[in-house]
């Protein structure tokens, strides 16, 4: 009886957080203010972060929100904030165009679904030791961890370089 | 069961990737753009985590992929944010539809 409530708890916030990724995401694109729209981004971040805990990834899930919610969204809103003008907001009228991203994405998910199907499931999640990730950084895959250190610092020289040209004060 | 099954997981990840993708043909400005880039993103992520967990006897190189992804993905949303704000601060505007200075 108590096992079941709690599953069914269990279940209800599973399936908050395929409402939030999925909502959230929706309202993002289809918002007509840009601040509506950030907020559907951040609440769509969050609804993935709690995905990828549900998958068995707390270091995942906590990278999620420190990473994009703490940095690359408030960048974001800095950006709202700088560039702001009337008369440019919201979606193009959709025509017969809007139906090339849903036909594309149903192609891809009965691709994707059909291989998975005749593939044998071999893993399900479950919490595993993620100490090994920082192993496997040092060792294995050092190179593309530094060179993802040059990339971010090199990255963020060059936005300040480019948003500083033909400064006019 | 529902909860865990990667069914589930993988439907999300293309709705999420779907959506981005709308986005990005419709929003009218670059910062639109840059929200609908980061959900498709997303959705990239969510499915590799997902195949990695399910798929595979061993997740950790997937779920490295995926810090990697969100690294990467923090690094374009500066350069994105600072073409924005170049782009506004020379032509007042970043509409879309409005930067077509090269188009012929």
């Amino acid at each position: 009886m108590f096992e079941q409530l709690i599953f069914k708890i269990y279940l209800i916030a599973f399936g908050l957080l395929v409402v939030m990724a999925i909502g959230g995401g929706i309202v993002a694109v289809a918002a007509r203010s840009l601040i509506y729209c950030f907020f559907g981004l951040v609440v769509a971040l969050l609804g993935v972060a709690g995905l990828y805990y549900h998958l068995g990834s707390p270091l995942v899930a906590v990278m999620q929100v420190m990473i994009y919610i703490g940095a690359v969204c408030v960048a974001i809103a800095f950006g709202i904030s700088l560039t702001r003008k009337a008369g440019e907001e919201g979606v193009k009228p959709p025509g017969i165009k809007a139906a090339i991203p849903l036909v594309l994405v149903l192609f891809m998910l009965g691709a994707t679904l059909r291989g998975i199907a005749v593939r044998q499931l071999s893993g399900t999640a479950v919490k595993v030791d993620e100490s090994v990730i920082g192993w496997m950084l040092l060792g294995e895959y050092l190179l593309p961890f530094e060179i993802i250190s040059i990339l971010l610092t090199v990255a963020v020289i060059g936005a300040v370089t480019v948003a500083l040209i033909n400064r006019r004060y | 069961m529902l909860t865990n099954n990667v069914t589930v997981y993988v439907i999300v990840a293309h709705a999420l990737f779907g959506i981005g993708l709308y986005g990005i043909m419709f929003r009218r400005t670059l910062i639109g753009f840059l929200i609908s880039l980061e959900l498709l993103l997303q959705g990239v992520g969510l499915n590799f985590m997902a195949f990695g967990t399910y798929l595979t006897p061993d997740p950790m190189p997937s779920r490295l992929i995926t810090l990697f992804i969100i690294g990467i993905a923090a690094a374009e949303a500066a350069v994105f944010l600072g073409i924005a704000v170049a782009v506004f601060r020379n032509y007042q505007t970043i509409a879309v539809d409005k930067l077509n200075r090269l188009k012929g």
